[in-house]
């Protein structure tokens, strides 16, 4: 059912990376081509995120955990896409500025992080990461992920990557027609701070879930959890070499990104139930007998010896009905609602 | 979506005169055998005992059918509306959702029944959905005996 969707994903993924290489190969660099590379990668970026908001339909949209976790996590990446194509117009526009000066770009780049964090959060109702917190050894595990991340990301991406914390404030090497400095550092940080967070989630719910986590959507979600990482080091690898000023569009920094993107659609795609209904409807009915294929739920329950179902059923309501005066169970008293052949039965039987 | 409520749950129970757990209905006659100088009293007590064993019955049904209508209810706020659907491929429960409620109607023995749904369920997220189930209805397994609770929900 999804097939031709997962062909889509390969085939795009597998041309933008065959492009990448040619042009690395070709060692192009500002031009059209790189620019054009930097537009498919928005335009995968865009498509995938469609997907994945389509998937989360099939999870009853917003009114389920997983629905949600797909959903927000899909529209991450949407919000992502519709950065990188922003950059992309920009970039086109001024060929000689190879990061974009525009706070559009800064404000949807950033709008992925609360986005993703709520998505990662609301996919963790479904891992049974919230019942691995109840044991103290959860409990410090969570905290010691927290503490190691938030050591790491402030080494990686403020330290070796932006030279220290001052730098977001120093607005001796800004431009003239620079954005305000507070709007860059807020940003900027603030950015770098919510891919610690994405990433410090990522890794606690593995954990805490490492022993719940089950099923046929266990590895379609650590897969999601594994492209939040693997954002994590591209964002600081961009970073780090757009500190340095040796970023260009279609630097290898932009092939993680695409992986990223690439992954992240595919498990989205994972996750899609439809994809697997089909089986258990087709092996399960109430009235037919046991086939080969049925599930093992089946084949392990306790025998059950066929029901004889009369005509009619016997329905007990448990509720009593307040207009009745008579009360609940009387056994000496004829039911209405049996048949007659029944009741004629017990009639004789009585006799 | 409207949140289950139990208490405004209404639950049946079908009853299959010839399955193992069937219990006698309220409309069979049931005639105690009384000894020929038989007491009055002693008849309507014994009556009384009867009719108090098959609500006793009834009532034990009644758990089991609230325990699937729960673990329903909480599977749905993680899945959504495949909760009703994979609890409808469960043999022996037949489920209905109307108007935001579950009710659940048990056909075959109550506590392989809720095994199985919970099964149902484990196929998608392993042990996390049942940690769930055992979370929706932890106010429910405290009214029955140890060995009335079904194996998963141990």
């Amino acid at each position: 059912m999804n097939k031709p969707k997962f062909i889509f994903i390969y085939v795009l993924s597998g041309l933008m990376y065959i492009w990448w290489v040619v042009t690395i190969a070709m060692g192009t660099r500002e031009e059209l081509t790189n620019y054009l590379w930097q537009a498919g990668l928005a335009v995968s970026a865009i498509s995938y995120a469609a997907l994945g908001l389509y998937t989360s339909k099939h999870w009853g949209g917003l009114r389920s955990g997983v629905g949600k976790g797909v959903f927000f996590i899909a529209l991450g990446m949407l919000t992502w896409g519709l950065g990188q194509a922003g950059w992309t117009y920009f970039t086109l526009a001024q060929p000689d500025v190879e990061v974009p000066n525009a706070p559009i770009l800064d404000f949807l780049y950033f709008a992925t992080v609360p986005i993703w964090t709520y998505g990662i959060l609301q996919l963790s109702k479904a891992t049974g990461a919230k019942y691995g917190l109840r044991t103290l050894k959860g409990k410090l595990f969570a905290l010691s992920v927290f503490i190691a991340t938030s050591v790491l990301s402030y080494f990686m991406l403020i330290v070796v990557a932006r030279g220290g914390f001052n730098t977001y404030f120093d607005t001796s090497t800004l431009p003239a027609d620079s954005l305000p400095m507070w709007w860059i550092a807020f940003t900027d940080l603030g950015y770098a701070l919510g891919d610690a967070v994405n990433l410090a989630l990522a890794v606690s719910i593995f954990g805490l879930s490492w022993k719940y986590l089950g099923g046929r959507f266990r590895v379609p979600i650590v897969v999601i959890l594994f492209a939040f990482g693997l954002m994590y080091i591209a964002d600081f690898f961009f970073s780090y070499y757009d500190g340095l000023g040796t970023y260009f569009n279609g630097h290898w920094v932009d092939l993680v990104y695409l992986s990223v993107v690439t992954i992240l659609a595919i498990a989205l795609l994972g996750m899609d139930p439809k994809s697997f209904a089909q089986k258990t409807v087709a092996t399960q009915t109430i009235a037919e007998p046991a086939e080969e294929n049925i599930p093992v739920l089946q084949t392990a329950a306790e025998p059950v010896s066929p029901p004889q179902i009369p005509a009619q059923p016997q329905v007990i309501t448990n509720t009593p009905n307040p207009s009745d005066s008579t009360p609940a169970f009387q056994p000496s008293v004829p039911n209405e609602n049996i048949p007659p052949e029944i009741a004629n039965n017990g009639d004789n039987n009585a006799a | 979506m409207k949140t289950y409520h139990p208490k405004s749950l209404t639950t049946e129970t079908t009853m299959q005169p010839d399955t193992p757990f069937s219990t006698p209905t309220p409309t069979q006659t049931v005639e105690p055998p009384t000894p020929p100088t038989a007491d009055p009293l002693q008849s309507m007590n014994i009556a009384h005992d009867a009719l108090e064993q098959e609500a006793t019955g009834i009532m034990g049904i009644q758990i089991y059918a609230d325990i699937c209508a729960q673990i329903i209810a909480g599977q749905q706020e993680i899945i959504g509306e495949l909760a009703v659907d994979q609890a409808k491929l469960v043999e022996g429960l037949s489920v209905s959702y109307e108007a935001g409620q579950i009710h659940c109607i048990l056909s075959a023995e109550p506590v392989g029944v809720i095994d199985k749904l919970i099964a149902q369920y484990q196929d998608f997220f392993g042990h996390a959905a049942v940690e769930v189930c055992k979370e929706a209805v932890s106010h429910l397994l405290i009214k029955l005996q140890q060995t009335e609770i079904p194996a998963s929900l141990r």
